[in-house]
């Protein structure tokens, strides 16, 4: 199997060389690319090809919302990881809101980066649920008046939405409700495109946003 | 009965109330003093042959305006706020006011003023003229062999408790009206406001900016060091570059923290309460002795008188100075030129150095971070840049003028 190929974008040198030493450590992972702003990052992401891209959110001219934005609105769009220094900022929740797949806060030890990028690549279960739900809880009442309401779903899709939530994988889900992982899978696949989103963690935000799973 | 009874016994047997009857008695030497300039005006104009009706006309105006007049010193508003507090026992919540410095503040203090002086007046008619007649009326039945005057006596303790009752309630009543009339107005309290909401969010910008900067030098530290434990059997030329630069991030990051905690804690300062002796211009040959000794030629130009610089601009100049020779030591070659030009209306700080050739200028940047932030809070403007191989820093600083200081 070739290795994940990871672009890094963030405006400060250093972190970047960090990064790459952390990430390029992995024969499993592949740095391809870096950029310093989010204008860089979009056409990086073109010459490179990337399956991730680590993005930082504040940044000089295009930040990380509005490439991230920029980027997802393409089909055959890698997933975006956002990086940040701290959690509770509120451009962490713009980020996701805007289609990034998960958050990793900078401070990180050097397993945790690598094995946020893997969990990114293979889009099979929630990044940091905990921390999603709390974001989702400080940004609730934000644009409540067009709050949307969820699509129909199934009962059987609503459970498992609900288990997204938590973070279980695929096959985590099938454990817990005692099915075949195909079976979650086709489960997983048609609320997706009944939510129409793109991936796992914008479910989730829609679920959360929409009242579907509560915030507690 | 008995309630109201012992209410006058507490009130006559309490310090404060003989207090409030020295500030009315103040305001009827006052009345005095006034009393005899009026007199003698209208005597002049009486013997000048000015009718009695004119007279009498006149005599209102001769009589309120010269006390209204001195009401609209600025002075007067501190001078009876002390004594409203201290006599009266009013209770300022931000102290005793000082001098009146708008003319709403002067306009209430005349009023103030004038309603000194005809409490004063009444309650001095009361004690030097009401009592002693009082006193006559008890003692006049018993000395005298006249019938038929036993009645003196209820009419003249009638007179002593009349007094005492105007006394002590003119006392209570100026007390109540002092805070309203001395105190600050509601512009007064909402401009306070104004500065204290100014003030703050100043604060919380610095301790956002504070925020992001250590934040975002933690991070690299973080990275650059678990990137090195990573690969430190690897990689070892890494492993030394990222020591260098975490030691570089810690340093800038503390070199922050220090500058914006010195700006909060200046600020702090300037309440009263702890009292740390503050560098300013003042000080300013010491720091240039100080610098020179530490190797860096200096030659300073000052035109205009220093004194003049308030003292929070005078305090953030010397800490502007200071940091700027500190960037002309680290990155400059000598000598460095400082000129501090005192204007009406503006202070000028400029500083001139030829820059060593080749050398990066990205530090010299981070350096002059902390001035920008001085100058921004300062309300004043900056520049910078090299020209000519020689690097100037120029800034203007806003003075108040000098009459509303």
């Amino acid at each position: 199997m070739s290795p994940v190929r990871v672009l890094l974008v963030d405006d400060e040198p250093l972190v970047r060389a960090g990064l790459r030493a952390i990430i390029d450590a992995e024969p499993d992972l592949e740095v391809v690319g870096e950029a310093g702003d989010g204008a860089e990052a979009v056409s990086q992401v073109r010459a490179t090809r990337p399956d991730v891209v680590c993005m930082d959110v504040r940044m000089p001219r295009v930040d990380g919302i509005e490439a991230t934005r920029l980027l997802v609105a393409r089909s055959e769009s890698p997933r975006v990881l956002v990086l940040t220094t701290f959690e509770n900022d509120d451009y962490v929740y713009d980020a996701l809101a805007a289609g990034a797949y998960g958050f990793l806060l900078k401070r990180s030890a050097p397993e945790q980066v690598t094995a946020a990028v893997r969990t990114v690549h293979t889009g099979e279960s929630l990044l940091f649920p905990d921390a999603v739900r709390r974001l989702a809880r400080a940004h609730r009442g934000r644009g409540e008046a067009e709050r949307p309401g969820l699509p129909m779903l199934t009962e059987r899709e609503g459970e498992v939405l609900r288990l997204m939530a938590r973070g279980l994988s695929n096959a985590e889900i099938a454990a817990e409700l005692v099915l075949g992982v195909e079976t979650i899978k086709s489960h997983v696949a048609s609320v997706l495109s009944k939510l129409d989103v793109r991936d796992r963690t914008q479910a989730v935000i829609r679920a959360y946003e929409s009242g579907f799973v509560p915030l507690r | 009965m008995v309630a109201i009874g012992g209410a006058l016994r507490r009130t006559l047997f309490r310090a404060r109330t003989y207090l409030r009857l020295v500030y009315l008695l103040l305001g009827a030497a006052l009345v005095l003093a006034f009393g005899i300039v009026d007199l003698g005006v209208l005597g002049t104009l009486a013997t000048a042959g000015v009718s009695m009706p004119v007279l009498v006309l006149l005599a209102v105006p001769i009589v309120v305006i010269p006390p209204a007049l001195l009401g609209l010193v600025p002075a007067v508003r501190q001078v009876e706020s002390v004594a409203a507090e201290s006599l009266l026992g009013v209770d300022f919540p931000d102290g005793p006011p000082g001098p009146a410095t708008t003319w709403p503040q002067r306009r209430r203090t005349s009023v103030w003023f004038l309603l000194h002086l005809l409490t004063g007046l009444i309650a001095g008619v009361g004690l030097a003229i009401v009592v002693p007649l009082a006193i006559t009326a008890l003692v006049l039945p018993f000395t005298d062999d006249k019938d038929g005057i036993w009645w003196y006596v209820p009419a003249g303790i009638g007179m002593l408790i009349a007094t005492v009752a105007v006394c002590i309630g003119l006392g209570a009543a100026v007390t109540a009206l002092a805070p309203r009339l001395l105190g600050p107005s509601v512009d007064d309290r909402f401009e306070a406001l104004e500065q204290r909401a100014a003030r703050l969010s100043e604060r919380t910008r610095l301790a956002r900016e504070l925020h992001d900067s250590v934040g975002h030098a933690l991070s690299l530290v973080v990275v650059q060091a678990g990137a090195a434990r990573k690969v430190r059997d690897t990689d070892p030329a890494f492993v030394a570059a990222a020591l260098d630069a975490v030691e570089e991030a810690a340093r800038t990051a503390l070199t922050d923290l220090d500058q914006v905690l010195g700006l909060l804690r200046d600020e702090e300062s300037a309440d009263p309460g702890e009292h740390r002796p503050v560098a300013d211009l003042r000080q300013l040959d010491a720091l240039i002795a100080a610098t020179r000794r530490a190797g860096l030629a200096v030659e300073p130009e000052v035109t205009g008188d220093l004194a003049r610089v308030p003292a929070v601009v005078s305090r953030e100049s010397y800490r502007i100075v200071q940091e700027a020779l500190t960037n002309a030591l680290r990155h400059g070659t000598p000598p460095v030129t400082i000129r501090l030009d005192v204007r009406a209306t503006e202070f000028g700080i400029e500083t001139v150095n030829a820059v060593a050739s080749g050398r990066p200028s990205r530090r010299a940047g981070r350096g002059l971070r902390g001035i920008q932030e001085r100058v921004a809070v300062l309300g004043g403007e900056l520049s910078a840049g090299a020209d000519d191989g020689r690097w100037r820093l120029r800034i203007r600083l806003p003075l108040p003028r000098e009459e509303s200081r």
